[in-house]
């Protein structure tokens, strides 16, 4: 696979004179946008890829932009109360969901988590899959950037298995 | 199958459905029916439903929710919302009082309202603590203050009573001091049928002292002859200044002898102990002593102040023989009673 790159991720990539560049039209989208730009992406992709290699990259992609949240955002954050607020109140101002947490195992860094109103999926049809990859990695990198161990995060309940709300394990592994 | 059966089968599936929601024991499955897959799939779903929210009624949201579709989705909503709010509970319990929510309706609007109350009760009572404490602090300093304020007071009262009852320059006994301990003295002396001695001291050749050394080293002189005396007295005995360079003792529970014991013990004391001046030089000082016994059987018959003034002249006129006898000596007066004066 070939190494060649345009560029990687920082936020300074992706503009941040939004109010000059769109005075008119200002910082925010529809969602069907966002979920165009995704599914088209993901369309493609699993046509060159397959399913199981476009979840991949999904996830890992989810996980990128999960590690680049944390450095913005929450590096002041002292402990894991102070993560999730902040995480909360994030996810709400930017329009990305409602999260929550349902349960902490500290000891074992064991979560049970929960985004309502999902960007990616809430409102999708059902389809029986378990479709919030992307979600998967975000929350991955930002609890790997906070904790400094690996996680593995699944989704367990999702919009598009019939559930109103996505929910999603994550336990530290190694 | 004619309209009658069909509307018989289905009257029946809508009661079972009904039995399912409603009763408080859940309805077996028809024997009609108990073959038929779709219906005991929809008999199981509707009893895994039951399960969930007798789960849930009483309080208990680990239920793992298996069904599908939107009923169990909202199900699953509502129990990710309550084990959310639980968490934030458990938030607020451990002190962080910036927790907020903002879904479950009216819940949300308490749980905010009562956060915001209880941090503000929090910081009244932790400012009422504060003020608390600041007062016990203040407390403490004033009570500490009055104690040591106190303390000086007794001390400064206890070097009153000490400079009422003694001789400025001696440490003696004042004369008013002195009498006022002697009548108990005596008092509780006679009550044992012991009698006591009064004894007059007077330093030999004083004004000459105080004519060759001054009146700085005669002061000195007459320190150094109480501190020789009190050094000679018994536990029991008392001491005090009589007036210029004379002092006056009782010597408790003695007889004659034992007076006059007492008091030759004080003059050679005197005598073997010389005086350091100022300058160095050492000056040997004399004293003379004349003692005088008051009997325990004249107690019945005189006051305690007629028995000393009593004892008191006969002293002083042995100590005027002592002082006519050269000096330096102890003199006993002759036993006399009051009534022989």
């Amino acid at each position: 696979m070939t190494t060649e790159r345009k560029y990687t991720f920082s936020w300074s990539t992706i503009g941040d004179q939004l109010a000059i560049a769109r005075p008119s039209l200002g910082a925010t989208t529809r969602v069907e946008v966002y979920r165009l730009l995704q599914y088209t992406l993901r369309d493609i992709l699993e046509e060159d890829y397959g399913h199981q290699k476009t979840d991949e990259i999904f996830r890992r992609a989810g996980a990128v932009a999960g590690r680049e949240f944390f450095n913005k955002f929450c590096t002041d954050v002292e402990d894991i109360p102070g993560l999730v607020m902040v995480i909360e109140n994030k996810f709400r101002d930017l329009g990305m969901g409602l999260f929550r947490v349902e349960s902490i195992n500290l000891e074992d860094l064991c979560f049970t988590l929960n985004v309502e109103e999902d960007l990616d999926c809430s409102g999708l049809p059902d389809t029986n899959e378990q479709i919030c990859v992307y979600d998967e990695g975000f929350i991955q990198g930002i609890l790997e950037s906070f904790t400094g161990k690996k996680f593995e995060v699944r989704e367990i309940d999702c919009w598009c298995t019939g559930a109103r709300t996505c929910r999603f394990s994550a336990n530290a592994v190694g | 199958m004619n309209g009658n059966n069909r509307t018989e089968i289905a009257h029946m599936v809508l009661g079972h459905a009904e039995q399912l929601l409603e009763t408080a024991k859940p309805p077996q499955i028809p024997e009609e029916f108990a073959e038929d897959e779709k219906f005991v799939q929809f008999h199981e779903k509707m009893m895994n439903l039951r399960e969930v929210m007798a789960s849930f009624a009483r309080g208990d949201l680990s239920q793992q929710i298996a069904l599908r579709g939107v009923v169990a989705g909202f199900c699953k909503a509502l129990q990710a919302n309550l084990r959310h709010m639980a968490w934030k509970v458990q938030q607020v319990e451990r002190g962080d009082y910036a927790q907020r929510m903002d879904f479950m309706g009216d819940f949300s609007s308490s749980f905010n309202k009562m956060v915001v109350q209880l941090e503000t009760t929090i910081q009244a009572l932790q400012q009422k603590e504060e003020a608390l404490t600041n007062l016990a602090v203040s407390l403490q300093e004033e009570v500490k203050r009055r104690s040591e304020t106190l303390q000086k007071l007794k001390k400064s009262e206890a070097e009153f009573k000490y400079l009422a009852q003694h001789d400025p320059l001696t440490g003696v006994f004042n004369r008013r001091s002195f009498f006022s301990m002697a009548k108990e003295k005596l008092e509780n002396s006679f009550s044992l049928r012991k009698g006591c001695c009064f004894c007059l001291l007077d330093i030999d050749y004083f004004k000459v002292f105080n004519d060759t050394y001054g009146h700085v080293e005669g002061d000195s002189a007459l320190k150094f002859v109480a501190e020789q005396a009190q050094l000679s007295l018994r536990k029991s005995d008392i001491m005090g200044r009589y007036g210029g360079e004379e002092f006056i003792f009782l010597f408790c529970n003695a007889d004659l002898s034992q007076g006059y014991v007492a008091a030759e013990r004080i003059r050679a004391a005197i005598e073997n102990s010389p005086l350091k001046l100022e300058d160095g030089r050492e000056v040997t000082l004399h004293a003379s002593l004349g003692v005088a016994v008051l009997l325990d059987s004249w107690a019945d018959m005189y006051s305690c102040s007629e028995l000393q003034d009593h004892a008191i002249k006969l002293a002083d006129a042995a100590l005027y023989a002592a002082k006519a006898e050269g000096r330096n000596k102890v003199c006993v007066a002759p036993l006399k009673n009051i009534c022989d004066n």
